[in-house]
């Protein structure tokens, strides 16, 4: 009869209430998505008489994309957690709307708005695809290509970029953007060649909230394939995964303990702030060596260009230190 | 059942020595044996020699011996330790209430201490840092309190405890669900640990435990020759010189406690106190010299053993919390005890549903339902009047007549008329579901979450969104049917004997719910973010229903709804008991079997569409009976009303309250609806069962 609090009715709204609330914080840090793998793109053949110019967008990523063309979207979804975790310029002008979470964006505000383009990204949205279409055109993206599709999600960030750079009548700007973003990579390669950053392979990883976890980042990730093309070597090599990541805890870290380490983490985390007194911890080879850098809450792994930038600057700065 | 409890104080037998063998020897060789496989296991390969150095020979520097001395070797003293704690907890507990199917969450205790734990890590986080135990010990005892309250009768009944502590957690876990809902960023820290994880990054938790678990023990076991006296009955106890009450209260403080220390380190974890203590006494084994530490140790061993499976289910994502994987095994345990044992109900199985409300005389019953559907009448404007924007009547009133913007028209007729039509016919079968429920089974607070229909379609749905890559909406809605059905089917079958008892149904149905929502987070956890859909429909929401799912429900009230008005008669004659039947020549197996399956079609049909909102099956009938009586004809279209309006305001109130964040629909009615089950309880305390 134990099963009464911790599973059964702690299933409805105990447990289960966990989950959700757990895997909605894993997607405020993550923002996960999954879908057909053989397309990165849905209903890619919107025709616009007039390019738009009152979007909603309601993943991150997206609201970046915009603003990197110079465009404010009208609505966003959870600029405060925008806000908290997407460090790029241009900001947020303060008149954008507020549209609810990502998850379940308030169909009411969006409509008010009356966008003429709704930009989104296929597992949160392609449940609510036929409303959102209903209020205005919608695009959604899937940034997590299958692994067997064979497409980077670095490349799906740059074709999904320039799609909306497309869309929106900015072709020229978005090339600019993708061919700075490319030039600071090869800035940043020259930089760390030779330095000590560049001769260990490196590990990134990622403090999961509210949790002994860390998510660590495998090749099919675009925050290591970012710094891939720094000519930075990653040295995790989990199973394979759609999103990029595996989660593990510090057991898992003496295998790559002679990697440097990056990690993304808030720094109130209990999880994180016990490790320091850990002594498994304390004996890894790069927390001796002094090889582990935080690179901040704030940076958006799961981002566009400029997200990718400030990564590869983080890094830099990391590197200086 | 009770026989078990009938301890003789004979001097141990041979036979009772062999089983005290079997249980502290056999118990300790098989549990150090699973210690041995929990430690070796991990996220990386240590093999056996270097795990033994690490523990003889420690050398500070290598990063194996520091995995096995700082993480594996406090994960298994944490288990082994709270494994204990619990099933100590679950014998006292048995005993004191001469319950076999009392343990610290069957009278609400892990639940209560978890929400006081909860509430106070967010209102007042530095009382909560000063002592967790306290925190955890006071939540429990006042859930304890309020699960007696509310069961005292003149005679307690194992079920009537049992369902009135099912009761009390539920409304627990609903406010604990709710403050999470609310105080999102000061819980995230509680998520895990709640689900009942073992994982450990330090000796801190165990050095706390320890001595507290160790201390109470040894209280415990002092009192083992007052707990056997008091299994030979309290008057036979006073003859023989005891103080019954002293006994009692000092062996549930001692319990409680225990409980309190436990979920106090890793969160509530479910079961252990009702298995182990079993499992001692099918060994053979009575006193209580031998019966509490041999639950101590096999506690021990059942949650070490369930830690291994959970450490084993390999996933990408998360690791699987043992509180998750131990209904696996409990809740058939629990089955087949519910199965064992005779004369559950402690009489003829006769509750008095029927006599526990008086109807309101002072309306006429046209009267009420007229001000209920005008009732449902306002709710419905108030839902197209309110939301993430607000339209006043006028325009509604021009959109409805082919007028209006084109966002009223889109908001109206797109968003919000479909998912308030939702909302009242999916409240409006669970409303009636949860009625004939109640009918058939005789118990105040059957519901179809308590039978297994509502996890059991939860169940199937998540397969299908697990097994296919891109399920479509149908798929998912025929799967929750399946699942629903066959979970029902699955209660009845190892309910029956010689026919369908209320109670053993109502305990099989909790048990078999337990069980489908255990595979449910499993599945959760192993499919990874693949089900970020899923889970949002678990949590029983309205949001974004459009005019298709409205279809797809419909025809489901529409039809079964007449029907039930049309068989609901028969629930007049059996509240009467199952003579009564019998002799005015109603089939009553029959009856059963009809009434039951209108009422899973209705709940499936609901789940499928809305997820999983409970409470609705629970308080509508019972608000229904308290205005109208107990005439079955009047309640199905009452129920259903009332149904519809709480899920019609519950909708809106969700869209309104943290506009543009919605609240799911399924915790807004939670948190109307526990207070008023609460209530409930304390109104029919004595009736039930």
């Amino acid at each position: 009869m134990k099963m009464s609090f911790n599973s059964w009715m702690g299933y409805y709204f105990g447990q289960l209430f966990r989950f959700i609330v757990c895997f909605s914080l894993g997607f405020a840090v993550v923002a996960c998505t999954n879908g057909i793998p053989s397309q990165t793109e849905v209903n890619s053949s919107l025709e616009f008489a007039e390019p738009p110019t009152r979007i909603v967008a309601l993943e991150w990523v997206y609201v970046e994309d915009l603003l990197a063309l110079g465009i404010q979207p009208v609505g966003v979804a959870d600029i405060a957690g925008y806000n908290e975790f997407v460090q790029i310029e241009p900001q947020l002008a303060d008149t954008v709307v507020d549209v609810g979470t990502r998850q379940e964006p308030s169909l009411e505000a969006i409509a008010q708005l009356e966008p003429d383009l709704i930009i989104g990204v296929k597992l949160r949205h392609e449940a609510i695809a036929d409303t959102l279409s209903a209020i205005a055109p919608t695009l959604l993206f899937d940034p997590y290509p299958a692994p067997e599709t064979g497409i980077r999600q670095l490349d799906e960030m740059e074709q999904t970029f320039l799609k909306i750079a497309e869309v929106v009548n900015a072709q020229a700007k978005g090339e600019a953007v993708l061919q700075e973003m490319r030039s600071k990579f090869e800035a940043a390669a020259q930089q760390l060649q030779g330095q000590q950053l560049a001769q260990n392979p490196f590990i990134l990883g990622q403090f999961v909230p509210g949790a002994p976890q860390i998510r660590l980042f495998n090749d099919n990730a675009m925050a290591v394939q970012i710094l891939q093309q720094l000519d930075l070597t990653n040295a995790w090599q989990g199973a394979v995964d759609q999103f990029g990541f595996n989660t593990v805890w510090i057991e898992s870290l003496p295998a790559v303990q002679n990697a440097h380490f990056f990690y993304i983490t808030e720094e109130n985390n209990p999880y994180y702030q016990q490790l320091k007194e850990n002594p498994i911890w304390k004996n890894l080879a790069f927390v001796k060596e002094n090889r582990f850098y935080s690179i901040g809450s704030d940076t958006w792994i799961f981002g566009g260009p400029l997200s990718a930038e400030v990564f590869v600057e983080k890094v830099l700065q990391a590197n200086r230190l | 059942m009770f026989k078990i409890f009938e301890s003789k104080l004979s001097p141990l037998a041979s036979r009772q020595l062999t089983s005290a063998v079997l249980i502290l020897l056999g118990g300790l060789l098989l549990l150090v044996m699973l210690l041995f496989i929990h430690i070796i296991q991990g996220q990386t390969d240590i093999n056996i020699g270097t795990t033994i150095n690490a523990i003889v020979a420690p050398n500070d520097e290598l990063a194996t011996h520091n995995i096995v001395r700082l993480m594996r070797l406090p994960r298994a003293a944490i288990a082994v330790i709270t494994g204990c704690a619990w099933g100590i907890a679950g014998a006292l507990l048995q005993t004191v209430t001469r319950n076999p199917l009392a343990s610290s969450s069957t009278l609400g205790i892990n639940a209560g201490a978890y929400f006081a734990v909860a509430a106070t890590g967010i209102f007042a986080p530095d009382l909560f840092a000063r002592s967790p135990v306290l925190v955890a010990l006071t939540g429990g005892l006042l859930a304890a309190g309020l699960t007696y309250a509310i069961a005292s009768g003149a005679q307690v009944s194992p079920i009537r405890l049992t369902l009135s502590g099912v009761a009390v957690s539920l409304a627990l876990a609903s406010f604990t669900a709710l403050l999470q809902v609310f105080y999102e960023n000061q819980t995230t820290g509680l998520f895990f640990w709640g689900a009942g994880s073992l994982l450990q990054t330090d000796w801190s938790n165990s050095v706390y435990a320890f001595p507290r678990v160790a201390i109470a023990a040894g209280l415990a076991l002092l009192m083992s020759h007052s707990l056997d006296v008091l299994l030979l009955g309290d008057d036979m106890a006073r003859s023989l010189g005891q103080r019954v009450q002293l006994t009692r209260l000092s062996a549930t403080a001692i319990a409680v406690f225990l409980a309190a220390v436990a979920v106090s380190v890793v969160g509530p974890i479910g079961f252990i106190g009702l298995v182990a203590p079993h499992l001692v006494r099918l060994m053979g084994c009575r006193p209580h010299a031998l019966l509490l530490p041999g639950s101590a140790i096999w506690g021990a061993v059942v949650l070490v053993a369930a830690d291994i499976f959970a450490q084993s289910v390999k996933t990408n994502l998360s690791e699987i919390p043992v509180g998750t994987v131990i209904p696996l095994v409990g809740a058939p345990f629990l089955i087949g005890l519910v199965r064992k044992t005779a004369n559950l109900d402690g009489g003829k199985g006769r509750t008095a549903l029927a006599s526990s409300h008086r109807p309101s005389r002072r309306f006429s019953y046209p009267l009420l339902l007229g001000t209920a559907i005008v009732a449902l009448a306002v709710a419905l404007v108030a839902g197209l009047v309110w939301g993430g924007i607000t339209l006043n009547l006028s325009q509604i009133l021009a959109t409805f007549l082919g007028g209006g913007t084109a966002l009223s028209q889109k908001v109206i007729f797109s968003l919000r008329l479909p998912r308030l039509l939702v909302a009242i016919f999916a409240g409006a079968s669970l409303a009636v579901s949860g009625l004939l429920l109640q009918g058939v089974v005789r118990n105040a607070i059957a519901g179809p979450e308590i039978v297994g229909i509502t996890s059991g379609a939860g169940l199937g749905a998540m397969c299908v969104l697990i097994l296919l890559p891109n399920p479509p909406v149908e798929a998912v809605a025929i799967a929750a049917f399946v699942g629903a059905f066959v979970a029902f089917a699955a209660v009845c079958l190892l309910a029956w004997r010689d026919g369908l008892s209320p109670a053993s149904l109502a305990l099989v149905g909790i048990a078999v719910s337990a069980f489908c929502s255990s595979g449910i987070n499993l599945l959760v956890v192993m499919a990874k973010l693949r089900v970020a859909q899923a889970l949002v429909w678990l949590s029983g929401s309205t949001y974004a229903r459009e005019w298709v799912d409205l279809w797809r429900l419909i025809a489901w009230p529409l039809v079964l709804l007449p029907i039930a008005w049309i068989f609901s008669r028969w629930l007049d004659i059996m509240a009467l008991g199952d003579d009564v039947p019998r002799l005015v020549g109603i089939p009553l197996q029959k009856a059963r079997g009809i009434l039951l399956t209108i009422a899973v079609a209705l709940a499936a049909a609901a789940v499928s569409t809305v997820g999983t909102i409970s409470f609705v099956g629970l308080i509508a009938p019972h608000a229904a009976r308290i205005l109208v009586g107990t005439n079955h004809r009047k309640l199905v279209p009452f129920a259903a009303i009332l149904g519809a309006l709480l899920v019609a305001i519950s909708d809106t109130i969700g869209r309104v309250v943290l506009a543009p964040k919605e609240i799911p629909a399924g915790l807004v009615v939670a948190a109307i609806g526990t207070p008023y089950f609460l209530w409930l309880l304390w109104q029919t305390r004595g009736k039930m069962a």
